[in-house]
């Protein structure tokens, strides 16, 4: 049997389908694709431990710890080596934007960071990441920074050197978001049984995505669906 | 020059309390979690959020009729005065202890009078972490500022517009293309 494509979920991701009671999907694209998930001990802190303590999130956390009880997800321990590729990539992502008034921009948490370490760290290809900074900063920082301007109404400058050097430590990736993993699953079948045949399926399960923190907007759903 | 932000921003939130000037307490915090959010400063976004109280606390009748509020309000002065004193002073230790007396202050009013599960205060920590993210922190960076909930601040924001404004570019087409060409799956 071919090795099992490595996808590191970040806890954003997680976070989004749990909350909107569509991570059932991960057990059934896993078996499917031949996926593996993967996630690192901050993400299980995030995802996991911390919501345990909140009657609000106790549901969706054991819904996660459900899927890792049953070898779905598979926490990675904190290594050493983990450990400092995360800082070094922190540090070079530390660099890459600057304003006049706040000096260097540390706008990535080491959370995500790590998300990204593992993925360099275990050759996977793929990271799913819900929230939206991050994705901008590693596939379009100079649009990240016109955004920056414009939110902040400051002058932001743009390291183009500091960039590529961030670059060069973090490896080549295809990035998803949870939206993605449920229109495969809409594609693969998986949504029928529970909701039913049709587009208002899939509609609804990335609307649901959405109202849970999945950075897409209503327009992209609309016109995805409406292509369908 | 955090520290001047932060001696005016209090200044500024003490006379509004004291004043009982509700929508001047609300700008005050406003003002320094935008402030909060672009240098990433926890003692900012703090103070912040203690302004957001009591604007939220002095609206509401049942909060400030109660014999509970002048006790609180009088703690809290006195806790304002107190953390003024040591940030001019450069006592940052004590600035701290004075600021979390207050959070705490707060949190226990929230629980004495609060008529929602989820009390005023933690709702500043996850509404002004939604701000921070806004302003361009990732949603882990905006969480850890605010001390929120990661959950309840991907939740919170999930329901706003914020990410109807700045559309993927991608979009989830391209993205899910990306997905199967890794995957080897065609339909």
């Amino acid at each position: 049997m071919a090795e099992p494509t490595k996808v590191i979920l970040d806890s954003s991701s997680l976070i989004a389908l749990s909350g909107s009671c569509l991570f059932n999907i991960l057990y059934k694209l896993k078996a499917k694709n031949n996926l593996d998930f993967l996630i690192s001990e901050n993400v299980k802190r995030e995802s996991v431990d911390t919501p345990l303590s909140i009657n609000r999130f106790e549901l969706n956390a054991l819904r996660i710890r459900e899927a890792i009880n049953k070898g779905t997800i598979t926490v990675v321990k904190q290594t050493k080596e983990l450990d400092n590729l995360m800082k070094s990539i922190e540090e070079a992502a530390s660099q890459v934007f600057s304003s006049e008034g706040a000096g260097s921009l540390r706008l990535i948490h080491a959370g995500e960071l790590e998300s990204i370490a593992l993925v360099k760290l275990l050759n996977a290809k793929i990271l799913a990441i819900d929230e939206r900074i991050t994705r901008f900063f590693v596939e379009n920082p100079e649009e990240l920074g016109r955004l920056l301007e414009t939110r902040r109404n400051e002058k932001i400058s743009y390291d183009e050197n500091a960039y590529s050097k961030f670059a060069s430590l973090i490896p080549q990736m295809t990035i998803i978001r949870s939206s993605e993993l449920i229109a495969l699953a809409y594609e693969q079948g998986f949504l029928e049984d529970d909701l039913g045949k049709g587009k208002l399926t899939l509609k609804a399960s990335l609307f649901a995505l959405k109202n849970n923190g999945c950075a897409m907007s209503g327009y992209e759903i609309k016109s995805f669906v409406g292509k369908i | 020059m955090s520290h001047r932000i932060l001696i005016d921003g209090l200044t500024k939130l003490k006379k509004a309390f004291v004043a009982e000037q509700v929508m001047v307490l609300r700008s005050v915090s406003n003002e320094l979690m935008r402030e909060a959010s672009i240098k990433n400063d926890q003692l900012l976004a703090q103070a912040a959020m203690i302004s957001y109280c009591l604007h939220k606390f002095l609206t509401k009748e049942h909060v400030v009729t109660s014999g509970f509020w002048l006790e609180y309000k009088m703690s809290v002065l006195s806790s304002l005065e107190a953390a003024l004193k040591a940030i001019e002073n450069d006592n940052l230790k004590e600035y701290k202890k004075e600021l979390d007396s207050i959070s705490v202050h707060l949190e226990r009013l929230d629980k004495e009078l609060g008529r929602y599960v989820q009390g005023t205060y933690e709702k500043a920590k996850v509404k002004y972490a939604a701000d921070a993210y806004y302003y361009g922190l990732s949603l882990s960076q905006a969480a850890a500022l605010t001390m929120a909930d990661i959950s309840a601040v991907q939740q919170y924001i999930g329901v706003t517009t914020q990410h109807d404004i700045d559309a993927d570019k991608k979009g989830i087409k391209v993205r899910l293309d990306e997905l199967k060409k890794v995957i080897g799956y065609i339909a």
